[in-house]
């Protein structure tokens, strides 16, 4: 019952200030995530970013070796968020080399990329654990994420990145829905459709490093892929799908943070996806677009008229 | 309302050339030649059909004056320049397989795509370019239809809402592939319709065709083609039983096929 009202109190944002920043900046990360995950999925990069992900495990360990080597704190977040850009990155072009220059198929290059680097993370970060530097033993947030103990300054940095990869997808919202939903058409009325795929990849990137100190990098392609997926089942149009995708990205990410100031010892991550899934099964069964219920119900102009 | 685009008033001035043109426009796909050596002025205005058997490069020869497959020789110019300098006066309909079908648009959306050139980047779509984008559905005859998911239409809807976004392009060359693929009697009596307005307004329209029973009612031009110009000009000089049979390899009359050899 204490439990409840605590958790009550967090959710209205009475818990505090610090709390209050590092829930607001949740909320602003699964916005991110919310919109930028709507052209992850409809341009079917969803593997690429789970690879992506993982990848960015060897990019903590030596953001962590590189910060402590010269002088700093092994947990400074410039280090850890540079060194995870850098790993992403090359495990993205480590795809597009075998997918361009051998005959395996994508599926293959993204599965052996993805297990690979995480690989190289998990032993650089064994490696690490035996080093007498101290302070590793907060590098496995950032495996399954956590936001008690989460700075505020830290908060207003990711919810700051958030805002710019979200405007970012606004500005050029209609040239990613073209390339999305009509690639060859694009392509032949003279969009960059290379650079707006890029685009597509390095919002991807940009998320999912931001994310990773609040979700940890195994789970946050679900908060990448769920809610534009739940969203899906709203609408017919890929402007309210964003919209709407945002909206339950953001309260996801905010439940889950608010259960952690609640519970310290919860794994952030974990819970978020539960609820983003929780939101994902309501919209399944009761969408008002293409929900289960209204499909039953044989409503098939209702579908296409109701948004 | 809106000020000519620089590629419209460069268009006027070079209204000469033909809009569309090939010289000497080689393809090839893993050595084997899709197209070879293919020459072709297109006429000012028109309507025209792209005819031959399969594998002919018919859907290539669009695909390669669109710089969507890469030339291996030769060149293609609309109205006299490069088709890089030239995007905002064309319309391209592809076929209707390379679309996602599941992807959150209505008609309306889908007609409004047609709009993005000419908004331009970094602008939002208005209301008014929605009001516009109806329009262009109503002249394909499917503003009922506005709001239904794109995916929900059938086959011959689709692609008047894809004749629709062409439309709302407004450009002067109509480039598309096989429009007429599976499409039923109101769908064809619509786009029919459509390209003889535009051929009467001074646009030319360009479709790879397949069903050569009806190309003498919907075309006045064909290019005969089967990996090379077989034959090309206005259907009653072109469209005949030789080169038909000289296109598809099959022989109607013994001479015709001696006089070709």
């Amino acid at each position: 019952m204490a439990d409840l009202q605590e958790l009550l109190a967090v959710l209205l944002l009475q818990s505090g200030y610090n709390t209050t920043v590092v829930m607001l900046g949740a909320a602003a990360l699964g916005a991110a995530t919310g919109t930028v995950g709507v052209f992850a999925m409809l341009r079917r990069r969803a593997l690429v970013a789970d690879a992506i992900a993982h990848a960015t495990l060897p990019g903590v360990a030596l953001g962590f070796l590189a910060a402590v080597a010269l002088g700093f704190s092994g947990k400074s977040l410039p280090f850890l968020l540079a060194g995870s850009a850098l790993t992403a990155i090359l495990s993205a072009l480590c795809i597009h080399w075998i997918v361009t220059h051998t005959r395996l198929n994508e599926d293959t290059a993204i599965a052996s990329v993805l297990a690979t680097f995480f690989a190289l993370g998990v032993v650089l970060l064994t490696v690490i654990q035996t080093l007498k530097t101290g302070g590793q033993a907060g590098l496995d947030v950032y495996l399954l994420g956590a936001t008690a103990g989460m700075l505020r300054s830290e908060a207003i940095t990711l919810a700051t990145f958030s805002f710019i990869a979200a405007a970012v997808v606004a500005a050029f919202f209609k040239e990613l829905t073209l390339v999305s939903f009509d690639t060859e058409y694009t392509r032949a009325h003279g969009f960059p459709v290379r650079l707006l795929d890029l685009l597509v990849l390095a919002l991807v990137l940009a998320v999912i490093v931001i994310g990773l100190r609040v979700v940890g990098l195994v789970l946050i392609v679900a908060l990448l892929i769920i809610p534009p997926a739940a969203a899906r089942f709203w609408t017919n149009h890929a402007g309210r799908m964003t919209l709407i995708s945002a909206v339950m990205g953001a309260a996801s990410a905010y439940g889950g943070a608010a259960l952690s100031a609640v519970r310290p010892d919860t794994p952030t991550g974990p819970v978020i996806v539960l609820i983003a899934f929780a939101i994902l099964l309501v919209s399944v069964f009761f969408g008002a677009a293409r929900g289960l219920l209204i499909r039953a119900l044989g409503a098939r102009k209702l579908s296409g008229r109701a948004s | 309302m809106l000020a000519p685009s620089p590629s419209e008033r460069v268009s006027s001035r070079a209204m000469q050339a033909p809009p569309l043109s090939v010289r000497d426009l080689t393809v090839t796909y893993g050595g084997r030649a899709a197209l070879s050596r293919v020459n072709w002025a297109a006429p000012e205005s028109g309507i025209v059909a792209i005819v031959g058997p399969n594998g002919a490069g018919k859907s290539t020869l669009l695909k390669a004056v669109l710089d969507l497959v890469p030339k291996a020789e030769g060149a293609a110019e609309v109205f006299g320049k490069p088709v890089s300098q030239q995007r905002g006066l064309i319309a391209y309909v592809p076929q209707r397989a390379s679309v996602d079908w599941d992807f959150p648009a209505t008609a309306a959306d889908v007609v409004t795509m047609g709009l993005y050139r000419r908004i331009g980047w970094l602008r939002p779509v208005r209301a008014m370019d929605r009001a516009k984008a109806r329009e262009f559905l109503d002249a394909v005859k499917m503003a009922e239809f506005a709001d239904r998911q794109i995916g929900a239409l059938s086959g011959g809807q689709q692609q008047r809402v894809f004749l629709a976004r062409a439309l709302a392009q407004q450009a002067k060359l109509f480039l598309l592939d096989e429009p007429f693929a599976g499409v039923d009697a109101v769908t064809e009596g619509v786009m029919t319709g459509v390209f003889r307005r535009l051929r009467d307004a001074g646009s030319l329209v360009v479709c790879v065709h397949h069903d050569l029973s009806s190309v003498r009612d919907i075309f006045d031009h064909v290019l005969l083609l089967n990996r090379e110009v077989i034959a090309a000009g206005p259907v009653a000089e072109a469209f005949t039983p030789e080169n038909i049979s000289r296109t598809y390899g099959v022989p109607l009359m013994p001479d015709a096929a001696q006089t070709h050899g």
